[in-house]
């Protein structure tokens, strides 16, 4: 009976998201919102499904801040790499952005060298986990991060206050 | 007239900007106890890789060193055929070395998907408020007829390990990994005490007994105790 329940839930679910999703090209506020508000109820009952899903998202957020992995170091580092280059070629980018850019990078580079002077074993827990390799990491990942939250912080206050000026 | 008109549109705005800063608050609030969970397992699971390794490393070294091992090891059932069983003495009789290691090993019951580590005895972290707590007065697996007694929080906190103990049933398993081996125990007995600071522990005194104590779910007054028996080492049926 509740599987039955569940069933036609789901299908009543995508019938509502259809309507919704052919209709969106009517620029109907109430319809962008409701659909909106779906997606993020989609998202919630998602995440109760099973306490397994938000704890497996949380754990990976906490070896990102904690213990991230020598595989996370070097996709950081090149991906520093790649928007260090992309700013120095870039007209286009304002020198707040070239210079917040400039900084972050720097800084991960300056990391990374540290870290390859260090010579570890990054097979090892015990030499990847413990000590400054430790701090390298660390400092590299939440380095990242940061610079993440910059540039979107940046981003929303341009967003919003190009909605003062368009009012 | 235009500072008026600049301040209307100001408004909306920053009710904007405030709606998704509070929506962030909000999603933060809601999450830390768990994250400070997650946080806390992550940690241990990370603690005990990095007892493992030293571990290994000082078996290579041949340093390894039990800090209050007492009473009569127990040989291992493939190995006692064999005359073997001085075993641990062999290990022992390298230089010992001061124990490093947060957790003597580590628990396991599949049943509720509990996998955390047990503290030395003698460390700064036993002790319920960092998780698992091994009382004073517990034998080391190996200890034949031991009883490795452990205690926990229930409730909803970070450090409550033992929060779905209240799950388990007479013949749910229990595994506990120590000196690189695997001790598997089955329950026996389950049964309720009230909370009074002292325990009585029933248990046969032929058997190799692991000791689980919570406080019983949804009272104040009781504590559950679960009472295993040791079954296999290594996947190998003992005794």
């Amino acid at each position: 009976m509740v599987k039955f329940i569940g069933i036609a839930c789901l299908h009543l679910y995508l019938i509502f998201i259809m309507v919704l999703v052919f209709n969106l090209h009517k620029k109907s506020k109430i319809i962008k919102a409701v659909f909106a508000t779906l997606i993020l109820v989609f998202v919630a009952l998602l995440l109760q499904y099973n306490d397994s899903v938000l704890d497996s998202v949380l754990s990976l957020v906490v070896r990102y801040l904690y213990f991230p992995s020598f595989a996370t170091f070097m996709v950081i580092i090149f991906g520093s790499l790649g928007i260090l280059f992309y700013s120095i070629f870039n007209e286009k980018l304002t020198i707040n952005t070239r210079i917040i850019n400039f900084v972050f990078a720097s800084w991960i580079v300056i990391v990374y060298l540290i870290f390859v002077l260090l010579r570890l074993d990054v097979t090892s827990y015990l030499s990847l986990y413990t000590g400054t390799s430790l701090i390298c990491l660390r400092f590299v990942s939440r380095g990242f991060l940061l610079w993440i939250v910059v540039l979107t912080s940046i981003r929303f206050f341009h967003y919003f206050t190009s909605l003062r000026w368009k009012k | 007239m235009e500072n008026e008109n600049n301040t209307k549109d100001i408004r909306p705005v920053f009710s904007l900007g405030l709606g998704f800063l509070l929506i962030f608050v909000a999603i933060g609030l809601l999450l830390y106890d768990r994250f400070m969970f997650v946080k806390d397992e992550v940690f241990t699971e990370i603690s005990m890789k990095l007892d493992e390794e030293r571990y290994n490393d000082d078996l290579v070294d041949g340093n390894v060193d039990d800090p209050d091992d007492s009473g009569e090891d127990i040989d291992d059932p493939d190995e006692s055929n064999n005359n073997t069983g001085n075993n641990n003495k062999k290990k022992s009789s390298g230089t010992k070395k001061t124990n490093n290691y947060r957790y003597l090993g580590y628990l396991t019951i599949p049943k509720i998907n509990l996998k955390t580590g047990i503290p030395w005895k003698n460390s700064p972290y036993n002790n319920v408020d960092y998780g698992v707590y091994t009382l004073p007065m517990s034998n080391y697996p190996d200890v034949k007829n031991g009883n490795l007694v452990l205690a926990s929080h229930s409730g909803n906190a970070s450090i409550s390990y033992f929060k779905n103990l209240w799950k388990l049933a007479i013949g749910d398993i229990a595994n506990v990994s120590y000196n690189g081996k695997t001790y598997s125990y089955k329950i026996v007995d389950i049964y309720y005490v009230p909370k009074t600071g002292t325990i009585q522990i029933r248990r046969s005194n032929k058997k190799t007994v692991l000791t689980l104590i919570t406080c019983t779910k949804n009272s104040n007054t009781q504590q559950t105790v679960y009472i295993l028996e040791l079954y296999a080492i290594d996947g190998v049926n003992y005794g």
